[in-house]
């Protein structure tokens, strides 16, 4: 669905100027407008529109929380009397969905001041640079998990088969 | 100047002002994996920000490229960042921490499964 999506923006802004950055922009939300409307008959469609705006809602929730976070360890490198205190925490996961963990691992590394370390079915173990207690780590990681099942299971519940968009 | 060229200069000297943190994190912080926190991190988001200052100064004629590239250092930065502190924790680099300790340590330390 996702490749669909593409290719008929790529198509359209092509057809329209040669695909620049903005006509292409302007195309996706076109085609995205087009497959919510479709989406009022199929099915396929209206869970691919509910995965965009999840996806939409993703995407500046994490820039935003990356750019936070790095100014919080800017402050602790810059300051040359802060001493850190850094720990390995264990965290828990709700997704046993190894593709789903990888991503996780990769988004939360990302993140300035949190790295994965370890993988065990179930929990994460994640060096941090400067933390008092485990809990904002977990806090942390349970808002990235939550807002990237909403993008890939936007339905909710145990997904079947099929996960490609 | 066109306020493009201001964006661009502003998003390229941030990148780069990113990167001189990422190596007086380095310099500063105490052991390999607080360093390593350093070290990926804000070279990558360093390189992100002059990308798109490339972006902003082509007037969007580079997206392409650009967006490659990000999207390559996105994946391949925390990556391997992973794996070299991992690899360290199973060869035994023990991590200096603080009163909440290693975790991981604690659980029998790192093993396949």
């Amino acid at each position: 669905m996702v490749f669909v999506h593409l290719l008929l923006t790529s198509l359209l802004s092509l057809g329209y100027d040669g695909a620049t950055l903005a006509s292409w922009l302007l195309a996706f939300v076109l085609v995205y407008v087009l497959l919510k409307l479709l989406g009022l008959l199929l099915p396929v469609c209206r869970v691919y529109a509910m995965r965009v705006e999840a996806g939409a809602r993703f995407v500046p929730w994490f820039t935003w929380k990356v750019f936070s976070a790095s100014l919080d360890v800017a402050l602790i490198v810059i300051n040359p009397r802060r001493q850190v205190s850094s720990a390995v925490v264990q965290v828990k996961l709700d997704t046993r969905d190894r593709r789903l963990v990888t991503v996780i691992a990769c988004l939360l590394t990302l993140t300035p001041g949190t790295l994965a370390l370890s993988y065990r079915p179930g929990e994460l173990f994640v060096h941090v640079l400067d933390t008092a207690s485990a809990d904002p780590v977990q806090q942390a990681i349970h808002d990235i998990e939550l807002r990237l099942m909403a993008w890939v299971y936007p339905m909710g519940g145990k997904p079947g088969g099929k996960h490609d968009g | 100047m066109t306020f493009w060229s201001v964006v661009a200069s502003a998003l390229v000297l941030l990148g780069a002002l990113f990167s001189l943190l990422g190596a007086l994190g380095v310099w500063r912080l105490p052991d390999a994996y607080t360093r390593m926190h350093s070290a990926s991190k804000a070279g990558a988001l360093g390189a992100i920000l002059v990308l798109l200052g490339v972006l902003c100064a082509t007037d969007g004629q580079r997206w392409f490229a650009v967006l490659l590239a990000i999207t390559v250092l996105l994946i391949t930065a925390p990556l391997a960042a992973h794996a070299i502190s991992r690899a360290g924790h199973r060869a035994g680099v023990k991590p200096l921490v603080g009163p909440l300790g290693d975790a991981l340590e604690r659980a029998g330390g790192d093993r396949d499964h």
